[in-house]
């Protein structure tokens, strides 16, 4: 059954140019800083980010905003390979301080932009913090989810009438001395997008 | 023009260096990506901005309902009084020790800050800049760069100093620090006060532009949240909102995005999970009025990008603390004169030398110039030496009659410091000779008064009266290329009365020349103008002055030369008379670039068989009569451009430079010392036309 409805998603996404897309939104992330990639499961995404996490030398990972069964997911799997410390961005009454250093932030986008290469938060605290606080974050989105532009995401906005909106196009960074870029002010040092071609929050 | 502080500015060598190295590696970025735009963006951005300048006080009442109806409070202050009053009674009342702060001209507009600490409330900035600039005891220096007057070494020595580290001058180290030393800051604050880039009335929410991040955890982190937006922030719709987003980073740096767009409101995404207690305080401060007031209203549009500081030629030299008061450069004269008045706006209008390379940069195509043009005329204070330079013509004409005289004088050093000392000419200016004559007398009647013309040649004062052979040039250029051709006695476009701000006189000249031009106009030709700047007036100024349908119809068939043979003469091929080997540096004078889209010249230049160099530092620094002002009133300032312009002109290794203004030519000439030619020669040289160098004396 799953195999079907993947199948027929990528015939979907094939029609829509979708594939161009996610390539042309990945190009554009990585110009701006994102470490990107593009996978196929959430194993492989599990993957990617204990790979991320230890090209970072980060053994923290803090979860914010994922949908229930996805942060499952991404705790079992990452439990599998031994040495994480797996946390949630759950509670207000959580202390800050726990995952500002030494951390990953993971978040769960609710869009992409192709034209400018960003991801999107709507109205989840949780993903706010785990998109700023920590050293390093990283931004899931499902492929669906890229838009083309600005004027879609005015559309989707009038829409869902968010109270707090999140436009991230790269890692924190400042020219303000000297004009030489400095990557790593007060937000992330690094971050990372990994593009889901399956639904992530099943 | 304040002379002590212009010195002053002008000895902090590695200040000015500093600063001039970025705001061109600034300016580069810019327009390159600029260029890439999608012009939908821009077009929009026009409309929303103008629809916000046609429909403020509505816009306002409906940013107030909307902010109202998302559970927000919202404060329209009308005076920096009330706005700070409401800031800092708020922060009183609800025992705030500590305020943290994102980057926000509106809360200097206010004085915010002195006045939390004057009530004991400590104030700290998070962005980098704006800490860099606090932790000096200055004020930003550039609306979206505070710090970039200061050094790696000098920073680094300041935050050791102040903040008891021992810091390296390296950038990534005096960052990293700061990550730490505000961290603290960020959790024990009471209150988050941030300004807004565009504040969305359909919805009543701010939305800010950083990279830092740390706006985000401004709004994020404590529990009172206050936004401070001047009201011509305000846009209708998310589109509308959009459309500057997007251009914004773009026009400001060069990026299509900053690392964080965050908008905010009372329903924003605090680490409490919504934000416990918003305020929204829209600040009026004389844009309401300025909205009505037909020369102020356009400087609403302003989206802050800073492009205008970046390209202008006195603003890299002297810097925003200089040249600027609150807001500063060339956006910071309006709207000094819209928070302010024209009193204060007149102070630093001085340093506006109406190059216009902040029009040509403008995403919202602010007349800024033109504005303060008009801010000089209002306030009414001008030099006798300034009205001297407005004589120009005058002289030249003198000049044209008396040239072995007037040549004896601009070469005697006696003469020199007279003439420094009565008329304000640096003697150190380097000043066209003249050559006796005038185009009018040498070419007669015939071209004078004929009718039948399809071109009509405005020469301006150089080629009418200082040297004639570059204006029979011109004509024998059109004539080979089948115009015919008048030259009626017109008067000299009257930019130093533009210039220097006498309106008046400058209205004056516009509408002999406009009647002069307008029946040509109506039997169809076309006005031609040799000089960049005569075109500019005829075209871009004369209708802002006089505003009637003759100055219109005179503005739109007004040409500027060898944009005009570059649409007009397609089949030009490479001539016998060029070098093709010759490699040429083309300057492209300021207001060409304002004028014609593209480089024609230098296209041209090209097409005829030129290897042709350029480079785009913007203006050399002349000006027209400013670069020859004495000392610190003009000459000091324009030789540092021309010197740091020079260095790169050499640089190329180009032994010739082609150009079409006079006074460019002078300039170059002086600090170059390369042969200088206008752009006309290389083409009539193409056209198998005859001269020697003596035929045109100056270039
Ligand atoms: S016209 Fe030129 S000198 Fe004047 S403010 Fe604009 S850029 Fe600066
Ligand atoms: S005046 Fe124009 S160029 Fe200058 S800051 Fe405003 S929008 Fe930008």
């Amino acid at each position: 059954m799953a195999e079907r409805n993947n199948s027929q998603r990528e015939a979907k996404l094939a029609k829509r140019g979708a594939r161009l897309e996610v390539e042309g939104f990945l190009e554009r992330c990585r110009n701006n800083g994102f470490q990107v990639v593009h996978v196929h499961s959430v194993d492989a995404l599990v993957d990617v980010l204990a790979d991320w996490a230890s090209s970072w030398g980060v053994r923290r990972i803090v979860m914010g905003g994922l949908s229930k069964g996805l942060a499952l997911r991404i705790r079992s799997g990452l439990a599998g390979r031994g040495g994480y410390t797996v946390l949630e961005i759950d509670r207000v009454e959580m202390e800050i301080e726990e995952y500002r250093n030494n951390s990953l932030g993971v978040f769960r986008a609710k869009a992409g932009i192709l034209e400018t290469g960003g991801v999107v938060i709507f109205d989840d605290w949780a993903s706010n913090l785990a998109s700023l606080v920590p050293e390093y974050s990283v931004a899931l989105l499902e492929e669906s989810e890229i838009l083309q532009n600005y004027r879609d995401l005015a559309s989707l906005i009038r829409q869902s009438r968010p109270g707090g909106v999140a436009i991230i196009s790269g890692p924190s960074s400042t020219s303000d001395i000297e004009l030489t870029h400095v990557i790593g002010v007060h937000g992330p040092v690094g971050c990372g997008c990994i593009v889901a071609g399956v639904e992530l929050d099943e | 023009m304040n002379k002590s502080r212009v010195l002053e500015a002008l000895g902090k060598r590695w200040e000015i260096e500093t600063r001039w190295r970025s705001m061109l590696t600034m300016h580069l970025r810019s327009r390159d990506s600029m260029g890439r735009l999608e012009r939908g963006y821009l077009a929009g951005l026009f409309e929303s901005r103008e629809k916000t300048v046609k429909e403020l006080e509505r816009l306002i009442a409906l940013t107030v309902e909307s902010a109202k109806k998302e559970g927000g409070n919202v404060y329209v202050a009308k005076t920096v009084e009330d706005a700070r009053r409401y800031i800092v009674s708020l922060a009183e009342s609800r025992g705030v020790k500590c305020v943290i702060k994102s980057k926000s001209m509106t809360t200097e507009e206010i004085g915010l800050n002195e006045a939390l600490l004057s009530r004991g409330i400590e104030v700290v900035e998070t962005d980098l800049g704006e800490r860099i600039v606090q932790l000096a005891g200055q004020r930003p220096s550039h609306i979206i760069a505070p710090a970039v007057h200061l050094s790696r070494d000098a920073i680094a020595r300041l935050v050791s100093e102040k903040r008891g580290a021992n810091l390296p001058p390296q950038p990534e180290a005096i960052t990293r620090f700061f990550r730490q030393d505000l961290w603290a800051d960020f959790k024990r604050a009471g209150m988050g006060i941030t300004g807004a880039n565009v504040v969305v009335a359909e919805t009543g929410q701010a939305v800010l532009v950083t990279n830092e991040g740390n706006g985000r955890l401004v709004a994020t982190m404590p529990r009172i949240l206050v936004s401070i937006a001047g009201v011509e922030k305000i846009v209708e719709t998310w589109d509308d909102a959009f459309n500057v987003l997007r251009v914004l980073p773009v026009s400001a740096v060069g990026r299509d995005a900053t690392s964080y767009i965050t908008v905010i409101g009372p329903r924003g995404m605090s680490r409490h999970v919504k934000v416990p207690e918003y305020h929204l305080v829209l600040l009026d401060n004389g844009r309401v009025g300025a909205s009505r007031d037909p020369w102020l209203k356009d400087a609403l549009r302003c989206i802050r990008c800073a492009a205008c500081l970046d390209v202008c030629p006195t603003f890299r030299i002297l810097g925003g603390h200089v040249f600027g008061d609150i807001y500063s450069g060339p956006m910071g004269v309006p709207w000094t004169a819209i928070t302010k008045g024209i009193k204060d706006a007149s102070v630093i209008a001085k340093y506006c030398v109406s190059c216009s390379l902040c029009l040509h940069v403008c995403p919202v195509q602010i007349d800024i110039p033109m504005t303060i043009s008009w801010i000089k005329h209002a306030a009414g204070e001008k030099t006798l030496r300034e009205r001297i330079l407005t004589t120009y013509e005058f002289y030249a004409k003198l000049g044209s009659r008396l040239p072995r005289l007037f040549n004896w004088l601009q070469g005697s050093r006696v003469s020199r410091r007279l003439m420094e000392g009565l008329l304000g000419i640096d003697r150190r200016r380097l000043m066209h000779r003249f050559r006796g004559g005038s185009l009018y007398g040498i070419l007669g009647e015939r071209y004078l008064s004929r009718r039948d013309a399809d071109i009509v040649y405005f020469p301006d004062t150089y080629a009418a009266y200082i040297d004639w052979g570059i204006g029979v040039l011109v004509v024998r250029v059109l004539e080979a290329l089948g115009f015919t051709v008048a030259v009626p006695r017109t008067y000299g476009s009257g930019m130093p009365s533009i210039q220097y701000g006498f309106l008046s006189k400058a209205k004056k000249v516009a509408e002999k020349n406009v009647e002069k031009l307008k029946s040509y106009v109506e039997s169809g030709a076309r006005i031609v103008c040799s000089e960049p700047t005569a075109a500019y007036c005829l075209r871009e100024a004369y209708p802002k002055i006089l505003d009637t349908a003759a100055s219109q119809r005179v503005a739109e068939y007004t040409w500027e030369l060898t944009s005009f043979i570059a649409a007009e003469a397609k089949s030009l091929s490479p001539g016998t008379g060029l070098q093709s080997n010759t490699y040429v540096f083309y300057h492209h004078p300021c207001h060409s670039r304002l004028l014609s889209p593209g480089r024609p010249s230098e296209d041209l230049l090209k097409k005829v068989g030129l290897n042709v160099l350029s480079f785009d530092y913007g203006c050399c620094g002349i000006a027209g009569t400013w670069g020859m002002r004495r000392g610190a009133e003009g000459f000091l300032i324009s030789a540092e451009i021309g010197r740091r312009v020079a260095e790169i002109i050499l640089g190329t290794g180009c032994m010739e430079i082609a150009t079409e203004s006079s006074v460019c030519a002078q300039q170059l000439r002086q600090f170059t010392g390369l042969k200088v030619r206008h752009t006309i020669r290389y083409i009539a040289e193409t056209l198998g036309i005859q001269h020697r160098d003596q035929d045109v004396l100056n270039f």
